[in-house]
């Protein structure tokens, strides 16, 4: 093969990777997203673990969010709040129950 | 002396009488029941404000899909939203995007960064300068086959909902995420504080149908314990708690019975 072809097809190939990247790293945190908040119905049935483990996702994701452009950030930053306040509030039921 | 006393009188009262119709807080139209006014940025823009009304929307879509799932805030100027924002499908760009339908009709498309003479009368039909005759036409045309309400837009939303006259999206595809059925507490009773008032029936299946959980836990209702909160009505009038959507939007507070509904 043509050296030359060689390299062209391998910057074309490191090229679409390098574009590649992005858009999986942010369909990584959308379908994280996506996991966490959507679990919001059955927050009333939640162990006080699974409502913990919840919050930490909810925190991690919360600062990849923060890194995303403003439409994005604004949206997404809502929508997180949302589901992790009441997964807060519903984690401070339990263990206001459990001391009971 | 006593003819000017009585013409100062006179004009006294007459005064105080203007000043209190100046300031006594206006009851709304049916149809302008549940409008907001949002002006973030529209001014900056050389657009009017946009007049947001929540009857054109909640005949269609519950107040969770706009409130939880494309992030709208509860109260008027919060969401902060721009055209750009709408110019890559947020918020309102979800729905008005040119392509998406409701009942086969063709939704329109919102906000741009350049328009002509023509489309500055597609912006006009949310950035409104001024009442619209053919908006309030439609609004009629809708309340005659609704059950009806005194308060409010005159309209029993929850009967129309109940009796299948209006059926409700609840999620929009890239938008919502699928979620299972949620478990809906039972309805609970607050004691009313008045003499003779009936308690209130508070019932959680009936908000959970247009609201989910995360529209009033904790933001609106952030006390745990059932009863460590004191609701006054000073409070409610005021916006807080039940106040937040009823007088705004959902049925007014006024309407007594719809809440203090159990029997004496």
């Amino acid at each position: 093969m043509n050296p030359l072809r060689v390299k062209g097809v391998i910057a074309a190939a490191l090229l679409a990777l390098a574009l590649a990247q992005p858009a999986r790293a942010e369909q990584a945190w959308q379908a994280t997203f996506d996991e966490t908040c959507s679990k919001s119905n059955q927050a009333m049935t939640m162990s006080v673990q699974e409502l913990r483990d919840l919050l930490a996702t909810c925190d991690a994701l919360q600062k990849v969010i923060e890194t995303q452009e403003e439409s994005v950030r604004k949206v997404y930053l809502k929508r997180l709040s949302l589901c992790r306040n009441l997964y807060a509030y519903m984690l401070e039921f339990k263990q206001s129950n459990q001391g009971k | 002396m006593k003819r000017l006393f009585l013409v100062c009188l006179i004009l006294l009262c007459g005064a105080g009488v203007l000043w209190g119709a100046g300031t006594k807080k206006k009851k709304p139209l049916p149809q302008d029941f549940g409008s907001v006014t949002i002006s973030n940025f529209s001014q900056q823009a050389g657009m009017p404000p946009v007049v947001f009304d929540h009857w054109v929307h909640r005949k269609n879509y519950t107040c969770r899909l706009c409130h939880v799932d494309i992030g709208f805030g509860m109260t008027a100027n919060s969401t902060q939203i721009r055209a750009v924002d709408n110019s890559k499908r947020f918020f309102c760009g979800v729905c008005h995007n040119g392509t998406s339908t409701m009942n086969k009709v063709k939704i329109f498309d919102a906000c741009g960064t350049s328009y002509t003479r023509e489309e500055y009368k597609r912006c006009v039909k949310c950035h409104a300068l001024e009442k619209d005759p053919a908006k309030e036409e439609a609004f009629y045309r809708f309340q005659e086959k609704m059950p009806r309400e005194t308060f409010g837009n005159g309209i029993n939303w929850e009967k129309a909902e109940e009796t299948g006259q209006l059926k409700l999206v609840d999620s929009l595809e890239g938008v919502s995420f699928k979620k299972s059925a949620m478990k809906v507490q039972k309805d609970f009773a607050l004691k009313g504080k008045v003499e003779g008032m009936p308690d209130i029936i508070f019932s959680h299946a009936k908000h959970t149908v247009w609201n989910g959980c995360e529209v009033c836990h904790p933001d609106i209702f952030v006390g745990i314990k059932k009863g460590a909160t004191k609701y006054s009505m000073i409070d409610l009038f005021d916006g807080k708690y039940c106040g937040v959507c009823h007088d705004k939007v959902a049925f007014p507070q006024s309407d007594c019975k719809r809440c203090h509904a159990k029997p004496v």
